[in-house]
């Protein structure tokens, strides 16, 4: 399975989600995917959604499980494993959000 | 300000290109312009080759040197990316290297192959041409979605008018040997379609193609009357969840804005639009953009049966098909060619590339006393 993002820029972003976690916003855009890229392991269907937060707009997939979010639902910003086999031995987590 | 004169174009099948080639491709279209110029190979003295992927699709990463090489004098040839609007940007180049008197007579190529690799690769490689929405998972139907959903919401704009986009564009390209599908297709075909990303069914995005375009450009007459009669080249953010505006592509309202003024003309003076419709809800967002229509009413505009405009005569990506490279010079070439049948006298190329980030519009005029 190849990685969605090389080792070291996925160190990167990283050290950026602290800026993220917690921070609450509004879903402004969201869509359903039905298709997704070759080297996501992601299950399907996959939403993503358009975030406003105070500082600036964030597109984040929407953590399984969840509530139902639709435009107009408050969300939080956190951190979820995205992925759990890759060539590169990286357990892959990242940003998401779910309604809070 | 010297006078840019399109002197010869040419397109190929576009399609799932089984049997050609990248080369196969790039010679078809650049040798049926020179020939459609009446020049010779060696009147070529510059090439400027748009291409999107070639390093990714075909592991191709001196495409500038392989052109040249067909080339029995070798003449300078370059690559320019920028992503679906890379044929466009190629064009521009060659024309400001014609402004700038560097050359008198160029050719300009525009050309993929994509369909050599699985779909889900293509979908991979062309999210490279967003920013970090990759990274986020968002393919460019799940972007185009978000714009389409933003319209709708907004606009009221409906799932039967992004389909009756597709449907029209489906008739068009009945008419144009060299396009993908030459198949009509109902409202209800497309809404009936599997969704790829809510609200964009499958028939309200443009294929994976394979195909090239090729344009002669020159300082000199020769036997045409048609020109670059106006340019307009912008940008915005590269990526969306930046974007002031969810409902509209600044880029494209600026290029046109330049175009419109260098050609000395309005929106109200376009007898045909080549437009950018990878997505069904581009076509509406560029109806708008380029003032054909009041913003909001791009639905309902492209639902009358007769526009001011024709709008996407050669089927559009969506139905001429879209190898990402080769578009913006095919617009072109299509327009070129139809022009010189006397169909139109003032027509209008539009290409975008991402998700607005891009925007390049040319407006072609042809008269006798050019």
């Amino acid at each position: 399975m190849k990685h969605a993002i090389s080792p070291p820029r996925y160190y990167r972003n990283s050290i950026k989600w602290i800026q993220w976690i917690g921070k609450t916003g509004k879903v402004i855009g969201i869509t359903t995917q039905q298709v997704q890229q070759s080297n996501s392991t992601s299950h399907l269907p996959l939403q993503i959604a358009l975030v406003e937060f105070e500082q600036a707009q964030l597109l984040l997939p929407i953590a399984l499980g969840g509530p139902q979010i639709t435009i107009g639902t408050k969300v939080i910003c956190t951190l979820r494993k995205l992925s759990s086999t890759t060539e590169n031995a990286v357990i892959e987590y990242g940003l998401v959000c779910r309604s809070c | 300000m010297s006078t840019i004169y399109i002197v010869g174009s040419a397109v190929t099948k576009f399609g799932e290109l089984w049997d050609k080639s990248l080369r196969d491709l790039i010679q078809d279209a650049a040798f049926s312009a020179i020939k459609d110029a009446t020049l010779e190979p060696k009147d070529i003295e510059a090439i400027f080759i748009g291409n999107m992927a070639a390093n990714q699709f075909e592991g191709q990463s001196h495409l500038g040197a392989l052109v040249s090489s067909f080339f029995p004098h070798f003449p300078p040839s370059m690559r320019i990316e920028s992503a679906c609007a890379s044929g466009s940007l190629a064009m521009l180049t060659a024309e400001n290297a014609l402004l700038a008197q560097r050359y008198n007579t160029v050719l300009v190529i525009g050309a993929e192959k994509m369909t050599d690799v699985d779909a889900s690769v293509t979908t991979d490689i062309l999210a490279g041409a967003a920013d970090v929405e990759k990274e986020q998972r968002s393919t460019f139907p799940g972007l185009y979605a978000l714009l389409a959903q933003a319209h709708m919401q907004k606009f009221k704009t409906t799932s039967e008018q992004l389909a009756n986009v597709a449907v029209k564009n489906h008739h068009n390209a009945l008419a144009n040997p060299h396009a993908q599908f030459h198949k009509e297709i109902t409202v209800q075909d497309v809404i009936q379609s599997p969704m790829v990303a809510e609200p964009l069914h499958l028939l309200d995005c443009s294929p994976i193609s394979d195909g090239a375009s090729a344009v002669v450009l020159s300082t000199k007459k020769h036997h045409s009357n048609i020109i670059i009669a106006g340019t307009g080249h912008a940008q915005d953010t590269l990526a969306l969840a930046d974007r002031k505006s969810l409902t509209e592509f600044a880029s494209t309202q600026k290029a046109a804005t330049q175009a419109y003024a260098q050609a000395n003309i309005s929106a109200a003076d376009i007898e045909a639009a080549e437009m950018h419709d990878c997505f069904t809800i581009a076509e509406i967002f560029a109806v708008e953009d380029l003032g054909f229509c009041k913003k909001g009413k791009g639905g309902q505009y492209i639902q009358q049966t007769q526009t001011r405009q024709e709008l996407n005569p050669s089927g559009g990506l969506k139905a001429c098909g879209h190898p990402v490279g080769a578009t913006g010079v095919k617009q072109i070439a299509y327009l070129h060619q139809q022009m010189k049948l006397g169909r139109w006298n003032v027509t209008l190329a539009h290409n975008i590339g991402g998700s607005g980030a891009t925007a390049v519009v040319h407006i072609l005029k042809q008269g006798k006393n050019l």
